[in-house]
Order: C-alpha cells, then sequence, then structure tokens
C-alpha cells in the first residue's frame, strides 16, 4: 500500500510535466487555417500538359490568419497520386507579385488588398512529387505578412513547366504560408473540366441588308391661320445599305378617300389636300395645300432627291398621293452606302381662308427599300 | 364691324383648338436580303426567313403584310405592296401562296428578329415568274392632338418566284434620249424606257458609248449600273448619267459640238447576244459662256487695232 502511495506520488506529477510539457511544444509551432485562399487558374481544362496553347499560370490570392515573419515561404501542394501532372518539367518559375485580380470580390478577404511583399527577389520554382512526396510549387523571398490582409501573386511558367491533372472534377490543394515556426495554412479543392473553352462562331452574312430610319414619327406643324402664311415642320431620314442602292418612296392617307393632305376628321370635316400638281408654291397668295420636300443627303454622291421634292425653293414643297398605289418615289441612290446618310424631311402645310378651326393632321407612309 | 367678328371667329378657335402635345419617339428597321429571286416547281414547298433590326432607341411594333408588289412609278427595282383588292385580280401574286411566322413583329432596340416564311407552290400552278412581297409597316402610338404630320415606316424584301423552266424572255425599247438638246457642261442625263414583254424579270444591262462629230469615242458609261430589274409585264424608266469635267477626254478627243450616244442593251439570261436592244440620239455641248466670253475679247482686241490705226492715220 505504501509503496502504491510512492508510485502515485511518482507518477501523477511525472504525467502532468510530461502533459504540461507537450502542450507547450504543440502551441509553440503556432499553426493556422489561412483567412482567405483562392487560386485563379488560366485554364481549367483537364490533361494540359503546359506546353504553347496549352500553358497555365494562376495568381494566388492569400491572407494569413496570423502575422507571418519574413523571409518566409508560400507552398502549394498538389495530390500524392497526381505526381508530375501539375508540375510537368521541374524547375524555375515565373513569379510576379501582383495587387489585383480579375476575381476579387470587393468588400471581403477575396480581394487582393496589396502585391505579396519580398525579403529580397520573390524566386518561386515547381519540384515533381514521388515515392512520398507530391508535386509542389514553392515560393521563396516572402517578405512579413500581415494577418487580415490578402496578398496576390502570380505565377507562370518558365524552366519549370505547369500544368494540369488528367482527371476531371475535384483535386484537393494545400496552401501554406510559413516563417520559421509560423505556419498558416488550408486545403480546397480545384475543379476541372473536362474542357473550358467555348469555341463561339459566327458568320458575317453576304446577303444586301438596308437600314433605313426615320427621326421622329410625329412632326408638330404648329398653329395654321385661314388664308395665312405657311406652316413647316420637319424630321430626318437616314438610310445605308450593303447593296446595289436604296430608295425612299412616300405616300399618305388624307380623307381615305379623295387626296393626301391634312384632314379634320370630326365635324365640319375639312382636308388641306396635297393637290393635283407636282407642286405646291406656298409663298403663292393663292395657292394653299400639303407637301413636302427633302435635302440631298449628299452634293457628289449618286443619291438624288425627285426633282418636284428637292428642297431648292423656299416655300415650293412636292405633291403626295394616297395609298400604295399613290406611292412617289422621292429619294433614291444607286451603289452602296456604308454608312448612314441622312436626309431633311420639311413638310409644308397652308390652310385656305375657309378651312374650318380644329385639329388637322395626316399620316405619312414613308416606304425604304434596296434595288433588287 | 360686324363682319370682322366673323372672320375672328374661326381664326380664334383655330388657335384655342391647338393641344401641342405629342409622344415623339424615332423608327427605324434593317432588312435581310433585300430581295430574293428563288426557282420552284409546282407542288414544291420553300421555307426561309427574314431577318429585321432596329437601330433605334425605342421599341417599335411592326405589322406583317403579304402581298403581290408593282414597280413605284415605273423604277425598276423598286416594289410597293397592292391593295388588297389590286392583289385578288392581278395575275401573278403569289400572296396566297405564302405563310408567316408571325403577324406582328415588336423590334426591341439592336436586336435581331427573324420572320420565318412558307412557300407552297399550288400543283396547278403555270409557269412563269409569279412575285410576292413581305412588307412591314410600323404600328405607332401617336396622340392624336394637336395639327401633325404623323409618319410611318415600311420595308419589306420582294420574292420573285420561277416557276418551271418554260418561260420567255422578251423586251421592247420604248425611248433613248438625253434630258436635254444642248448642255453647257458635260452633265448628260440619258433617259431609256424599256418595256418588259416576257413572263420573267429581266435585268437589263449594257453601255452607252458617246462619240463626237469625228467619230472619236468621248466616253463609254454603263448603262443600268445597279442592275434594277424590271418585273414581266411591266416598263421601266432609267436614268444614266454622264458626267465630265473638261472638254477633252484622256485619249484628247474633245466633247464639243454635236455628239452622237449609242445604246446597246441586252437582257436576256441565256444568249444574250441574240436579242439586243440598240439606239441612238443626238445632243450639243455647247460652252456657250466661254464662247461669248472668247468673243468678246476678240471683238474688243479688233476695236482697239482698229481705233488705233484710225489714230495712227490723223498724226
Amino acid at each position: 500500500m505504501k509503496s502504491l502511495k510512492t508510485s502515485i506520488k511518482i507518477v501523477v506529477p511525472t504525467l502532468f510535466l510530461i502533459l504540461s510539457t507537450a502542450f507547450f511544444i504543440v502551441f509553440s509551432a503556432q499553426a493556422g487555417t489561412l483567412a482567405a485562399v483562392y487560386i485563379f487558374m488560366s485554364r481549367l481544362k483537364a490533361g494540359l500538359d503546359g506546353s504553347g496553347a496549352n500553358a497555365v499560370q494562376f495568381i494566388l490570392a492569400i491572407d494569413t490568419a496570423t502575422n507571418i515573419p519574413t523571409a518566409g515561404t508560400i507552398t502549394i501542394e498538389f495530390p500524392d497520386d497526381e505526381d508530375t501532372s501539375w508540375c510537368r518539367t521541374a524547375g524555375a518559375l515565373t513569379v510576379t507579385a501582383v495587387a489585383a485580380s480579375a476575381v476579387d470580390l470587393t468588400g471581403t478577404t477575396w480581394d487582393i488588398d496589396s502585391a505579396l511583399p519580398t525579403s529580397g527577389t520573390l524566386t518561386a520554382a515547381c519540384s515533381q512529387g514521388g515515392a512520398g512526396t507530391v508535386d509542389t510549387i514553392t515560393i521563396s523571398s516572402v517578405g512579413s505578412l500581415t494577418a487580415g490582409t490578402t496578398y496576390g501573386v502570380q505565377v507562370a511558367s518558365s524552366t519549370g513547366v505547369l500544368g494540369t491533372n488528367g482527371t476531371t472534377g475535384e483535386h484537393e490543394v494545400t496552401v501554406t504560408a510559413a516563417s520559421g515556426v509560423t505556419l498558416d495554412s488550408k486545403s480546397f479543392k480545384i475543379y476541372l473540366l473536362g474542357d473550358d473553352a467555348v469555341v463561339i462562331t459566327a458568320t458575317v452574312s453576304d446577303m444586301p441588308t438596308v437600314v433605313c430610319s426615320i427621326s421622329s414619327n410625329t412632326v408638330n406643324l404648329g398653329t395654321l391661320y385661314p388664308g395665312g402664311a405657311y406652316a413647316t415642320g420637319g424630321h430626318t431620314i437616314s438610310t445605308s445599305t450593303t447593296s446595289s442602292g436604296y430608295y425612299w418612296a412616300v405616300y399618305g392617307t388624307g380623307d381615305s378617300s379623295t387626296d393626301a393632305g391634312l384632314y379634320k376628321s370630326t365635324a365640319t370635316t375639312h382636308l388641306i389636300p396635297s393637290g393635283a400638281t407636282a407642286t405646291l408654291d406656298l409663298t403663292n397668295a393663292t395657292i394653299y395645300g400639303f407637301g413636302l420636300t427633302l435635302s440631298d443627303p449628299d452634293s457628289t454622291d449618286p443619291a438624288t432627291v425627285a426633282p418636284n421634292f428637292v428642297d431648292t425653293t423656299a416655300g415650293t414643297f412636292g405633291t403626295i398621293d394616297r395609298l400604295y398605289s399613290g406611292a412617289k418615289l422621292v429619294l433614291s441612290q444607286s451603289g452602296t452606302q456604308g454608312s448612314a446618310e441622312n436626309s431633311t424631311v420639311t413638310y409644308g402645310a397652308k390652310a385656305g381662308s375657309s378651312a374650318p378651326a380644329g385639329t388637322y393632321q395626316e399620316t405619312v407612309y414613308w416606304i425604304c427599300g434596296g434595288y433588287y | 364691324m360686324k363682319y370682322n367678328g366673323i372672320l375672328l371667329l374661326p381664326v380664334i378657335i383655330l388657335l384655342l383648338s391647338v393641344y401641342p402635345s405629342y409622344a415623339q419617339i424615332a423608327l427605324s428597321i434593317g432588312v435581310s436580303p433585300t430581295s430574293k429571286v428563288i426557282k420552284l416547281n409546282p407542288g414544291e414547298s420553300y421555307s426561309d426567313e427574314i431577318v429585321y433590326w432596329n437601330l433605334s432607341q425605342e421599341a417599335d411594333t411592326y405589322r406583317v403584310f403579304i402581298s403581290g408588289f408593282e414597280q413605284i412609278e415605273n423604277q425598276p427595282g423598286t416594289a410597293i405592296i397592292l391593295t388588297a383588292e389590286e392583289d385578288a385580280i392581278t395575275n401573278y401574286s403569289a400572296s396566297k401562296w405564302v405563310t408567316v411566322s408571325k403577324d406582328i413583329l415588336e423590334l426591341e432596340p439592336n436586336k435581331n428578329v427573324k420572320l420565318q416564311y412558307t412557300i407552297n407552290v399550288p400543283t396547278d400552278t403555270t409557269d412563269g415568274e409569279f412575285n410576292v412581297e413581305i412588307f412591314l409597316i410600323s404600328e405607332n402610338a401617336y396622340q392624336q392632338q394637336g395639327t401633325a404630320a404623323f409618319t410611318n415606316l415600311a420595308a419589306g424584301t420582294p420574292i420573285l418566284i420561277q416557276i418551271g423552266d418554260d418561260y420567255v424572255q422578251n423586251a421592247e425599247l420604248l425611248r433613248f434620249v438625253a434630258d436635254k438638246k444642248v448642255y453647257e457642261k458635260i452633265d448628260v442625263n440619258f433617259l431609256t424606257t424599256i418595256k418588259n414583254l416576257g413572263d420573267m424579270h429581266i435585268t437589263p444591262t449594257g453601255e452607252i458609248l458617246i462619240q463626237n462629230i469625228f467619230r472619236q469615242e468621248v466616253a463609254r458609261i454603263p448603262f443600268n449600273k445597279n442592275a434594277q430589274s424590271l418585273l414581266r409585264d411591266t416598263l421601266g424608266n432609267y436614268e444614266d448619267n454622264w458626267t465630265q469635267s473638261g472638254y477633252l477626254t484622256p485619249s484628247k478627243a474633245i466633247a464639243l459640238g454635236p455628239m452622237k450616244a449609242k445604246l446597246m442593251v441586252t437582257y436576256r439570261s441565256f444568249q444574250p447576244g441574240f436579242a439586243v436592244l440598240a439606239s441612238e440620239t443626238t445632243f450639243w455641248i455647247i460652252p456657250w459662256k466661254i464662247i461669248i466670253a472668247i468673243l468678246t475679247v476678240l471683238l474688243l482686241a479688233i476695236i482697239i487695232r482698229i481705233s488705233k490705226k484710225k489714230i495712227e492715220k490723223r498724226v
């Protein structure tokens, strides 16, 4: 019984001493989990050999949970059964500290705050795994890392050649930042695809096209005074074509029975007609009606305004007719018109002295096409 | 005084009736293809598509019309649909053969919209060429207030459908003239009218050769360089321009005085050389301002010389 007590007196303090010592040994390594880390790979296709168009590079963003002293390293380790597939050729790699990447998530810890600091010159190399070792990329001469700051570094092939493993799906990698006994690390998975590229094809058609535009669908002609002067309003039309020319034709609606022109559809109905003559000289006191002119889109090009619709004589307007059958060709051009060219359309209207008061309106249809 | 009141009343009412409230939007439409020529047989079916787009900032709504078409004011290569009444009685309309996937198209800005169409040729169709146009007209929600002109935009794709191989291509030259008899500068418009007598459209091509009084060639211009086609059973007016800055050609032929223009046109797709349309016209190029200036200078020189001689004699 005495010997048992003696044994307890020796064993218990000894155990306590051992456990206490072990506790201090474990925590003296100061290992932690990285606060944030991502690898932004240039290619996600499985089985890339790293040559030519199959070259692989990546940006590593890393935020440690603890402060890592200067002169440290960052290592990226790949699965043991994937040796020589990530590090296709062992050797030095090109390494560049970067302060941003395209996949940064602003406002989170996955947002690079600063380029990876150096303690001299940053270097990187990849080594191939074998029995008991794995493919490893090591970045050396890393400066001191402050916890809570996300650092960025870009790694690309050089003498050493980076590739990807040949199996699609998840591949676990471990990133470790260490300096002396201080280290933070984290494992996560990279997903490789059977094909990471989408081939987009398109054909530029050789079929002729024509594009026609009108700047406004409504033209306010203001106030007309019975027997007064003529009023005007306008918009532009523009055209481009890839074929052998374009044309514009126009017809009106009027009173839907006799002629095109401004029509008052409420009682007492009245038509300010476009008229039977080719042109209307609205500066003439005895002439009233509705017509329009177009400006020549160009002075030298083949675009031509029909003679009775040219805008060279102020107050003289070409007249239009009703319905499709009354469509009049007003502007045409031979040959290609690569960029849109404009013509200003001016409507002119004058009310006769017998025109009753009210709202007068006309709907003009502009037809545009390419020659066939 | 009473009459003044009567005259003023409509003016006042007219002024009060104006409500300048307008919703102005731009209209735009792009079309491809701008036309189509198809060869089919009776009983055959054909499907294709027309693509439209809108380059304005607002969406535009277009209603789809299907009808036979005609040329606008005898202008070859142009098309305007027929009214329903005209379409019903025309012999060459294929409008009843065509069905489309939509009656209304909403063209959103900068987006392609496809309209599928199918042509079913009846089995009892005779050989020859038929036509149809798939035609879009904008439908606008403008406010009906105030005195205004409203605009609609329309565009279409004329389709020429050739049925069978038994067809006739025949044409007649009705006119070939210069638009004036005398020109001061070389800016000559040649006006040609051709009537298509066959049962197919034709696309006349050729040259206009211009010679001076010494029968030297001073210019050779293409006829119908746009390749504008002429529908069956219609006539078409063609205009071809000859412009030249000086009166001397690169080959030193002088383009002054009486000139002769010779037109040579072919139109058949098979052995075109066996059916040539030819004609001649004459006109004058007289730079009268230059001539008057030269004559004036010469006259002055003669007067001065005579005056000098008279003075010398007196001395």
